[in-house]
């Protein structure tokens, strides 16, 4: 299981404008892993996955991406590098139809990975197979998020970065979701995933880091974390 | 007029729709993809005529004529890749209003450099071999050559419309459009992007021109006149349409020749003259678009992640130490005509005035956050006022009262409309506005004395001698700001500032942001009419140039030099900017490429305005 670092980084400062959102936020993905970073609203999760990505660019620290070092880099740089991103507020294009969504986010294939294309992303979301050709701004706000995801895969990421995958989704939605993960993972792509739903994160990641006020509080197994009631108290519970 | 005139007229009107359309779809393609409202577009078109004809002579022949037309638009189109290249990528992340002053310095060096490669003169193109007669239409002699161009423009749309929906690089181009940032994130080289976007818009702007070779001849004021053009269809149709920018041409198209065709029409006992609204009618359309669907016939409302950064984010309002340092600074400006000759005092009369005017501009800019393209038309209605006045024997001080009142009345009309936009689309309303002032100069001829302007507008005796004037400029000038920063330092400059960082929390404290940037406007205006009654009185005589677009532009490129952060920053801008200018064109022609290029080197070098950039290096330095 523990392979190689994907994911690597160290003491991140980030600002927006001249407030500071993250205060030496330090973690570590290893290839295969499927980690959550879960923390109340506001504690810098969205903060800490666009730091890695490059959208909100750290002013210290060190980002490694499957061993290179990417701070300073621009996103697209960060992303042909291997590292996909699902922002939160899913951001599908609204006037371009789900293939044409796909056909963004495509980059060529890399070696030692298959690559995903539309064929193989309509068997991992039936229903967006079912509507190629409608435009993003006419779907359901679950379609959409499986969209974001699937667009993201076109770029055949070595590890993905999800920003609240669940968030604002009905319950089955949110269950279709934890299947996707599932199989993302026994397809071997690293996921680092940002999450308030505790029991949806318990259910498909391995390790976990609680944030709190922009900085790692804890880190865990999910098995411990899920154990341990003054934690929750402290930093999960509403 | 007969209805075949009328068809005849019509004709020529969607020949003209068809160029429009041409300028607007790549203007509207630049902005939609890049969020920069190019000024130079129009500029592009004016090489391309140039170009194309330049091409077709040295070519020769039919062949010449038909091969000028697309190696205009290839060239054209590389020199629009280039300027992306070296100026625009560096301003992207920059607030709208600095890319737009980015693109105004391209068009002073642009039409320097047409001055220098192709002369001041005009010059006119061959007519299109095989296409030089006129038709037989319904009886009608129609011009083939406008019957090639209204064919050309529908397959034009379809054949863009093919590209962006049937390529990769067209469905990167749209969702580039809609959230640029995403497709970024998505592994997409945005600056390949843009640079190929900016290329096809300004290859489509010199095509534009080279098609007018049969129609116009070459002429160094094609520019902002084909720009302006442009902005009213983009903003009709919809930034970032297609197909509103179609609409949009053909709907200008055929209003302003339907004007021009219909000449006096008999009304109610009067005649009324509709050829008089066709330097006007297009910005009465496109006021009336931006106040009925703010985003244009075919546009939507921007993403929320496509917005620009803010103009400012904070302004230092000064307290009593910057009051008594200005007042040394204007009791160290009075002593100028003990020491200095006669051009001197001219000149600071000239930067005391600018000074005024640029610090009410920064009254909106900065602690309102808005960014008006057309200011120059409260200093124009000042000055008209003053001019008016001053012929109706009116005393000075009387007028140099009455005057900002004026200008106050029509900053509270424009106003009311403006605040209900932000972003560019406020920039465009006023500059409508604006321009509707300016043509109503222009075209009246019996109360403005249309382009002739006014004449004799002299001071009072015992203002008229330079010193005297240069005093009392300063006295008013003095007073204006005096008031200017009372009023930010009032409850009202307080709720103004709250409302332009954060409108919704303005609202929770129980501002009424929109009320109170509205009545931010009359105030500007007043200061702005103000100075154009000064100017009106220092220089004696008056154009409609006083109003238009140009000085708009100076009245922002003095107050992003001298920076939007601190209130002294318009009053060194205006000094700089107008001794520059001054310098400049007293030693050489080609004082715009100069200037172009000094704007260029200031917004690349100096995002924040020299002021407010030295001000931050030296901070960052300690
Ligand atoms: N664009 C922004 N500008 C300024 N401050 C921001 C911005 N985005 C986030 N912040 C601030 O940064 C801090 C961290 O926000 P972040 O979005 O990373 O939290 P989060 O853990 O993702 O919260 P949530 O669960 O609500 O998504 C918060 O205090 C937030 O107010
Ligand atoms: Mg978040």
């Amino acid at each position: 299981m523990s392979g190689e670092t994907l994911i690597q980084a160290r003491g991140l400062n980030a600002f927006y404008g001249r407030a500071q959102a993250l205060f030496g936020v330090s973690l570590e993905v290893r290839r295969g892993e499927v980690v959550a970073l879960l923390g109340r609203n506001g504690a810098g999760k969205s903060t800490t996955l666009k730091a890695l990505m490059g959208l909100v660019p750290p002013r210290a620290g060190e980002v490694r991406i499957a061993g290179t070092a990417v701070r300073g880099w621009a996103p697209y740089r960060i992303c042909r590098q291997g590292l996909g991103y699902v922002p939160e507020e899913r951001r599908i294009f609204a006037g371009l139809t789900v293939l044409e969504n796909l056909e963004v986010g495509r980059r060529p294939p890399r070696e030692a990975v298959p690559a995903w294309t539309p064929q193989r992303l309509f068997e991992l979301f039936p229903n967006l197979g079912r509507m190629r050709e409608r435009p993003g701004g006419a779907m359901s706000g679950g379609e959409q998020q499986m969209l974001t995801i699937a667009r993201t895969l076109m770029g055949n990421p070595l590890a993905v970065l999800l920003d609240e995958p669940s968030e604002g989704l009905a319950p089955v939605i949110v269950a279709e979701m934890a299947r996707v993960v599932r199989e993302l993972k026994a397809e071997g792509l690293t996921v680092l995933l940002s999450e308030q739903n505790l029991r949806f994160a318990a259910g498909i990641t391995d390790r976990a880091y609680v944030m709190e006020q922009g900085a790692i509080r804890h880190e865990g197994q999910m098995a411990q974390l899920l154990q341990d009631e003054a934690l929750h108290a402290r930093y999960l519970a509403v | 007029m007969t209805f075949a005139d009328l068809l005849v007229q019509l004709v020529n009107g969607l020949a003209q729709a068809s160029t429009l359309f041409l300028l607007a779809s790549g203007l509207s393609l630049i902005f939609g993809v890049t969020r920069v409202v190019n000024f130079a577009h129009g500029s592009f078109t004016m090489v391309g005529l140039y170009a194309a004809i330049a091409m077709a002579e040295r070519l020769g022949g039919a062949a010449g004529f038909w091969l000028a037309l697309p190696l205009a638009a290839l060239a054209v189109g590389v020199l629009g890749a280039v300027a992306e290249m070296l100026i625009l990528r560096r301003v992207y992340q920059a607030p709208e209003l600095f890319q737009l002053l980015a693109t105004f310095g391209l068009v002073l060096v642009l039409k320097d450099a047409a001055l220098w490669l192709w002369g001041p003169e005009d010059i006119f193109g061959p007519r299109a071999p095989g296409l030089s007669g006129s038709v037989e239409l319904a009886g009608l002699a129609v011009p083939a050559w406008d019957l090639f161009l209204i064919a050309l423009a529908p397959l034009l749309l379809l054949a863009l419309e093919a590209l962006l929906a049937r390529t990769r690089w067209g469905v990167l181009v749209r969702a580039a459009t809609e959230d640029r940032h995403m497709v970024g994130a998505l592994g997409v080289n945005q600056a390949w992007l843009f640079t190929g976007v900016f290329a096809l818009g300004s290859a489509l702007a010199g095509l534009a021109g080279a098609l007018q070779m049969p129609r116009e001849p070459a002429s160094l004021g094609l520019d902002l006149v084909t720009v302006t053009d442009a902005f009213v269809v983009v903003v009709i149709g919809g930034l970032g349409s297609l197909r509103g920018a179609f609409l949009a041409a053909a709907l200008v198209g055929v209003v302003k020749t339907l004007c021009f065709a219909l000449g006096g029409v008999e009304m109610g006992g009067t005649t009324f003259n509709f050829s008089k609204l066709t330097l006007v009618v297009e910005f009465l359309l496109m006021a009336l678009t931006l106040v009925l669907r703010p985003w244009g016939l075919a546009g939507r409302a921007p993403a929320a992640a496509q917005e620009s950064p803010a103009l400012v984010e904070w302004v230092r309002v000064p307290g009593v130490r910057f009051a008594a340092g200005a007042g040394a600074a204007l009791l160290a400006a009075a002593a100028l005509p003990l020491l200095a000759d006669e051009y001197a005092v001219v000149l600071a009369t000239d930067i005391a005035v600018f000074a005024l005017f640029a610090v009410s501009l920064h009254f909106l800019m900065g602690p309102g956050g808005m960014a008006p393209f057309g200011h120059a038309a409260f200093f124009g209605v000042g000055a008209y006022a003053a001019g008016l006045l001053a012929q109706a024997a009116w005393p000075m001080a009387a007028a140099l009262l009455a005057a900002p009142l004026a200008a106050a009345a029509a900053g509270l009309a424009v106003g009311w409309f403006c605040v209900r936009l932000s972003g560019v689309y406020l920039a465009m309303l006023t500059l409508a506005f604006a321009q509707i002032a300016w043509s109503v100069a222009f075209q009246w001829d019996d109360v403005t004395g249309g382009s002739n302007g006014l004449v004799g507008i002299r001071p009072a005796p015992w203002a008229a001698d330079k010193a005297h004037f240069y005093w009392l400029v300063l006295v008013f000038g003095g007073t204006a700001l005096a008031l200017l920063w009372r009023v930010l330092q009032s409850p009202f400059g307080f709720a103004l500032r709250a409302a332009r960082d954060n409108p919704r929390r303005a609202q929770a404290l129980g501002i009424d942001a929109r009320r109170v940037q509205w009545l931010a406007f009359p105030a500007a205006a007043a200061a702005a009419g103000l100075a154009g009654a000064l100017f009106a009185y220092s220089k004696g005589s008056l154009s409609p140039e006083a109003m238009g677009i140009a000085r708009s532009v100076d009245g922002l490129v003095m107050v992003l030099l001298g920076g939007l952060h601190t209130l002294a920053g318009p009053v060194a801008g205006a000094a700089l900017f107008t001794w520059l200018q001054d310098e400049i064109i007293r030693r050489t022609d080609y004082w715009r490429l100069i200037l172009g290029a000094v704007i260029l080197l200031l917004v690349i070098a100096f995002p924040r305005g020299v002021v407010g950039g030295l001000r931050h290096a030296w901070k960052e330095r300690s």
